[in-house]
């Protein structure tokens, strides 16, 4: 695997006020992406995985600490860092009011690509997608599934280099899972550097190149799948990370 | 930066071509106020001793057509933010996330500006010879009409802020549009109210509304009787600035922006 470090997160916190107290969703996040990988970030509910991820894709800020490339703080031109990066978020946030077609379009156009390009994109994301048939048609009518194969259609449209998909299998069906999962893996062979969020541990031990598990705004380890399970002394990844989880849960453990 | 800007382009073309298709029905509604105007001030009124009056009303209309939009773009904006978050997207594009409140508020202006455009067009043609022109500074007309509607489409960030959800909507019709227009001289010039009361018509200098539509009359009836227009292209110009500048503000700091 190629080890060159694509992002550097350092020391990152995150603090909500919520109206009734303070939330700290992060506590000082420090840990390196590399070129290629496919990086999973770990947790269960409440974790701090969105928010993280919501950090790296620059939608919200982190209240302290900062995230770096080539050395270089992302927001000090963070609109070159968008460039290179496609956000796949939980929540289908799709421009209902135009066609699947018009809204991959526009992606194009959005990121200033050349029309022939953008021509070229669409055709071969919708075939890809299985988007085709539904290409004339408003978002609003597609399924669960469907939405969210647009979305991820829509987050490669510009060939980002690096790839933030937070929870994008979350309530779909076993073979539309799987599908994503072929897109996923096609990602590493094109060397493009995947993020993905998940709390589904099968997932991220078929597809992960190395683990992150968050919690409670924590990092708990950084590892690749194998070595944990080697370490831990564990069958399978959800084994380790339920242990883990127990483990954190008694006082002094963690 | 220049890439900056043509993603920016393509937003606003992107709201554009949705906006396109709905111009028809906003241009029937445009007809069926204006007629509306004509028919009660040009024909109603004068029974009751108010004559005269029609010019007067059609172009405060025209004038304040695109305030009543601001409550649609509200809407719009909390529906969004409620339900698909499609702003949240925008707000990952490679732009600098201000502007992508500046291109909500100029798809605003711009949208507003295309249906209140058609307001003195029909009313020349309902009224003909009765609303005479003479006195029209087109020139002067362009400017104040625009400035008008940027301090809608920048006035809707402002009050979007102020809207928690949907359910709280009305609030904005009536704590925000209806104060503000009722008073703002729609149906009265401001030298009729000094008349009335100077010192209620100098606090009503307050209201961005007055300037506006003092600016708007004295473009196309001439200047007497009216606040002299490159004053009110100045204070409609700072208001602008101001509810643009603090609105945008509020916003990123209400959805956590970089």
């Amino acid at each position: 695997m190629n080890k060159k470090q694509l992002l550097n997160i350092c020391g990152v916190t995150k603090k909500f006020n919520d109206g009734i107290r303070e939330i700290h969703a992060l506590k000082g996040v420090s840990l390196e992406i590399y070129e290629g990988e496919i990086f999973g970030l770990l947790g269960v509910n409440g974790a701090g995985k969105t928010t993280l991820s919501s950090i790296i894709a620059t939608l919200n800020p982190p209240t302290t600490g900062d995230i770096t490339r080539n050395g270089v703080s992302i927001y000090e031109d963070v609109v070159a860092y968008r460039r290179m990066i496609g956000f796949c978020p939980q929540k289908p946030n799709i421009d209902m009011m135009l066609t699947i077609e018009e809204n991959l379009w526009f992606t194009g156009r959005y990121f200033c690509m050349s029309q022939e390009l953008i021509k070229e994109r669409v055709a071969y994301l919708l075939k890809r997608f299985g988007l085709d048939k539904y290409s004339g048609s408003k978002a609003s009518i597609l399924s669960g599934g469907y939405k969210q194969r647009f979305l991820l259609a829509r987050t490669l449209m510009h060939n980002p280099q690096l790839v933030i998909l937070d929870e994008p299998t979350v309530g779909l069906d076993p073979h539309v899972r799987r599908d994503i999962w072929e897109v996923i893996k096609s990602l590493r062979n094109d060397n493009v550097t995947v993020l993905l969020t998940t709390h589904y541990l099968d997932e991220a031990e078929q597809l992960a190149d190395r683990v992150c598990v968050l919690d409670k705004g924590v990092i708990r380890l950084v590892d690749t799948p194998e070595n944990l399970k080697n370490v831990h002394g564990q069958k399978n990844l959800e084994d380790v990370f339920v242990k883990l989880v127990t483990d954190c849960d008694q006082p002094g453990m963690c | 930066m220049m890439l900056a800007f043509q993603t920016f382009g393509a937003l606003m073309w992107r709201d554009m071509a949705v906006f396109i298709p709905m111009w028809k029905d906003r241009f029937i509604n445009a007809i069926i106020w204006c007629v509306l105007t004509l028919l009660i001030f040009e024909y109603i009124m004068p029974q009751a001793g108010l004559a005269n009056y029609a010019v007067f009303m059609c172009i405060g209309t025209a004038a304040t057509v695109g305030f009543f939009e601001v409550t649609e773009n509200v809407s719009r904006f909390i529906a969004d933010l409620e339900g698909e978050r499609s702003l949240s997207y925008y707000l990952t594009l490679p732009l600098p996330q201000w502007a992508v409140f500046v291109r909500i508020a100029l798809s605003n202006a711009l949208q507003a500006l295309t249906v209140a455009g058609c307001f003195l067009p029909i009313s020349k043609l309902l009224l003909q010879s009765r609303f005479p022109l003479d006195a029209m500074s087109y020139g002067k007309f362009f400017i104040i009409f625009t400035l008008a509607h940027l301090f809608y489409g920048f006035l809707s960030l402002l009050i979007a802020v102020q809207v928690e959800s949907l359910y709280t909507m009305s609030n904005v019709w009536m704590r925000f549009i209806y104060p503000l227009w009722w008073l703002g001289g729609y149906q009265f010039s401001w030298s009729v109210l000094y008349k009335v009361n100077p010192y209620i018509a100098y606090v009503n200098l307050l209201n961005p509304l007055v300037w506006i539509l003092e600016g708007v009359r004295a473009s196309i009836l001439g200047q007497e009787g009216y606040l002299p227009f490159w004053m009110c292209v100045a204070v409609v110009t700072l208001y602008t600035a101001i509810v643009g500048l603090i609105g945008i503000r509020l916003l990123m700091r209400r959805l956590d922006c970089v």
